[in-house]
């Protein structure tokens, strides 16, 4: 890893000066490095400052203290026009282009290498045409933005930004609004985009299942600082993620790597079957407030019988047999489970 | 009903963004010239088209007042129409992309309130002060003096926009601050009102009906020129424009200097709106409907299109307003603004009610 790395910062402060009192800092001790060919995701909270780190990392406002080296240069001596041709951006900012083709919102990413009547020459055409199939949007080339998905709308943002050939592309919460499916597909995209070159790729996002599986890095920033940084994996193991993350109600489940409620436990509940249906058997029981244990250790079992060709669920001892899980949930049988010795969390 | 929704979407979704065609480009050359010679012919004198030609032509042949009326009051009048529109619609395209708001208009920063109190000084307030004797002998109430004091207060008002536009970075505040510096001249005109002859108030009223007959051949240069010099300032930013439809921050990040184009864009409009105000009076709906005419009918937001596209649709549109407001065969002459609000105010209500993607540029 000798590469220069495209993003450097060394003991940034983040925040809003102010004139007459004291600068309000948002966050400090951002040390962050991101290289050429990662796709980092940048995780917070509601409210520690992401948005405010990458308006500072894109020049948008000043840092309050420490460098930020941009392809190891200080990223103040850049003018918008020279970062224009190194950076581009996907904004929350919801452009409203009204009757525009989706070919020619992308060719605005060629903004920074046209002259000022705007006209393309080759290169230009080539890199409108290699972004949109980057993309995947060569068939909405002639349909007006206007009346595009979202999900279309911000593949579209993505091709503009990659048109403008950038060593960094740099995207602020680009997956929210979306469904699942549309996250899934657009964090994929966005990690191919980095490994298929050397370009480096920095999402902040809300969403931490899909940045724990995505992301070659994470940026972890909690409120005020300092930002941690590493694999998703690294972080987990650490318990850099849960310190993070984890609040009232809510702590972080090392071995599933994903955040569950800890509401109060209504009490032990075996489980007798496998397969898909245990597994969501397992999920509803979670849901409801149970604990799932071995099911020799407790006078209530759930058993999952697919032996019929349909899924059933009792009861042992019971003689209720439930269709579906939504009336085993309701069987006032699960009610009496023995709740001694379950603590809350 | 069954499914509607589904077909209209499957419909959409086959159908590219239709490209308007090189007719759509044909008529709007057509339309200005053709409404620049009705205009010549039509008005309270009905003049035959071949006549008016001939007058053009420097024929002897025509009678002589028809060729005075054609050569000597339409002709310049027809001019100064042409450019108004286009001026205004030029003006309220870059306002409304400036601001990304399809209700902006050239006047939204508070420029043509600006004419107007100068206007209501020159013809009100100095009365007051005493100073109609000297007013009278020296001709200033005549077009050239309405001329200058609009001239005055526009500039007057342009430097109170730029102070603030230099200090303030977001564009809705300055379209408030603008917004409200035309609320504030207009109180001061109704304070002035207040206290001026009904003699006076009528000059004021006249001048605010609008009318594109104050600009003679002696005032046509100047005119012509500060137009001209505005629609070439909004011609050379035709690539940023582009870019701010994207919003201020992508602009930004693709290099342009938004603060620096936003000052530019302010100048241009205000010589265009300023202009206008000064030699025709405050022209209502041309600015914000002709942007939307455009975008209509060339079905884009691409600027690369609708700049030229509303300098012939603002030119036509204006003629036909002209036209129109004179009552062809009669000696009628209705308030300018009235016409061109009648015109105006259907278009934008229709592309409201359709939720128009036209709309959409600037929402």
């Amino acid at each position: 890893m000798n590469e220069t790395p495209v993003i450097e910062t060394k003991g940034l402060s983040i925040g809003y000066p102010h004139s007459r009192h004291p600068a309000r800092i948002v966050a400090s001790g951002i040390n962050a490095v991101l290289r050429p060919g990662w796709f980092a995701c940048l995780l917070g909270p509601n409210g520690a400052g992401e948005t405010t780190l990458i308006r500072t990392l894109t020049g948008m406002q000043p840092p309050l203290a420490g460098t930020i080296r941009f392809q190891g240069k200080p990223l103040q001596g850049f003018s918008l026009r020279e970062l224009a041709h190194h950076m581009s951006l996907v904004l929350t900012d919801k452009a409203a282009v009204g009757m525009m083709a989706v070919r020619t919102l992308v060719s605005l990413g060629r903004y920074p290498f046209t002259d000022w009547t705007g006209r393309f020459r080759g290169e230009d055409h080539t890199a409108v045409e290699g972004a949109m199939r980057a993309v995947g949007i060569l068939d909405l080339a002639h349909r007006p933005v206007c009346e595009l998905s979202d999900g279309e709308r911000q593949k579209v943002m993505i091709a503009r930004a990659l048109a403008q050939e950038p060593r960094v592309m740099v995207l602020d919460e680009a997956t929210a609004f979306l469904d699942l499916p549309r996250r899934v597909e657009l964090m994929h995209l966005l990690r191919e985009l980095a490994h298929s070159s050397e370009r480096a790729v920095l999402l902040s996002t809300h969403d931490l299942d899909l940045a724990l599986r995505c992301a070659d890095q994470l940026w972890l920033l909690p409120p005020g600082g300092p930002l941690h940084m590493g694999a998703p994996e690294d972080l987990v193991l650490r318990d850099t993620f849960s310190t993070a993350f984890s609040g009232p109600g809510v702590f972080f489940d090392k071995a599933a790597g994903a955040f569950r409620l800890n509401g109060a436990k209504k009490g032990n509940i075996g489980l007798k079957g496998g397969g898909i249906a245990g597994v969501w058997t397992l999920r509803a029981l979670e849901r409801a407030g149970y604990s799932v244990v071995p099911e020799d250790e407790t006078a209530v079992c759930v058993e999952v019988d697919e032996q019929t060709g349909i899924t059933e669920w009792r009861i042992r001892g019971g003689s209720v047999r439930h269709r579906s899980l939504e009336s085993l949930l309701a069987d006032p049988c699960l009610a009496d489970t023995p709740s001694e010795g379950v603590d809350g969390g | 009903m069954k499914g509607w929704r589904g077909e209209a979407a499957v419909e959409r979704g086959s159908h590219p963004l239709p490209q308007p065609g090189k007719g759509v480009w044909g008529f709007l050359l057509l339309a200005p010239f053709t409404a620049f010679v009705l205009e010549l012919a039509l008005g309270s004198v009905l003049i035959p088209l071949g006549c008016v030609f001939s007058s053009l032509a420097g024929d002897e042949d025509v009678p002589e007042g028809w060729r005075q009326i054609v050569l000597l009051f339409r002709l310049p009048r027809a001019i100064t129409a042409m450019l108004s529109g286009a001026a205004l619609g030029m003006a309220g395209l870059k306002m409304q992309t400036l601001f990304r708001n399809p209700l902006a208009d050239p006047f939204v920063l508070g420029i043509s309130s600006g004419a107007g109190l100068g206007v209501a000084v020159l013809v009100m307030g100095f009365w007051t002060l005493g100073w109609n004797g000297y007013l009278e002998k020296s001709h200033m109430l005549g077009a050239a003096g309405i001329i200058a004091a609009a001239t005055i207060g526009a500039l007057g008002a342009l430097c109170i926009v730029l102070v603030i536009a230099h200090r303030v970075e977001s564009n809705l505040t300055l379209l408030i601050v603008g917004l409200m510096i035309g609320y504030i001249t207009n109180s001061l005109v109704s304070i002035l009102m207040q206290f001026s002859l009904d003699v006076q108030m009528q000059t004021y009223i006249a001048w605010t009906f609008g009318s594109f007959a104050a600009v003679t051949w002696h005032h046509m240069p100047f005119f012509v020129v500060a137009v001209l010099a505005g629609i070439v300032m909004g011609g050379v930013i035709i690539k940023p424009l582009n870019a701010l439809l994207l919003g201020e921050g992508y602009a930004r990040s693709m290099g342009v200097n938004v603060k620096g184009i936003r000052l530019w864009i302010i100048l241009g409009t205000s010589l265009l709106a300023g202009s206008v105000s000064a030699y025709c009076g405050p022209i209502g709906f041309l600015g914000i409907a002709v942007p939307h005419l455009s975008r209509l009918l060339l079905r884009t937001s691409d600027h690369r299109a609708l700049v030229p596209g509303v300098i012939l649709i603002g030119g036509a549109v204006a003629l036909i307003a002209d036209v129109l407001s004179q009552v062809p065969g009669t000696r009628i002459v209705l308030p300018l603004n009235a016409v061109t609000s009648l015109m105006g105010a259907p278009v934008v209500i229709g592309v409201i009610l359709h939720r128009h993607q036209a709309m959409e540029a600037g929402s």
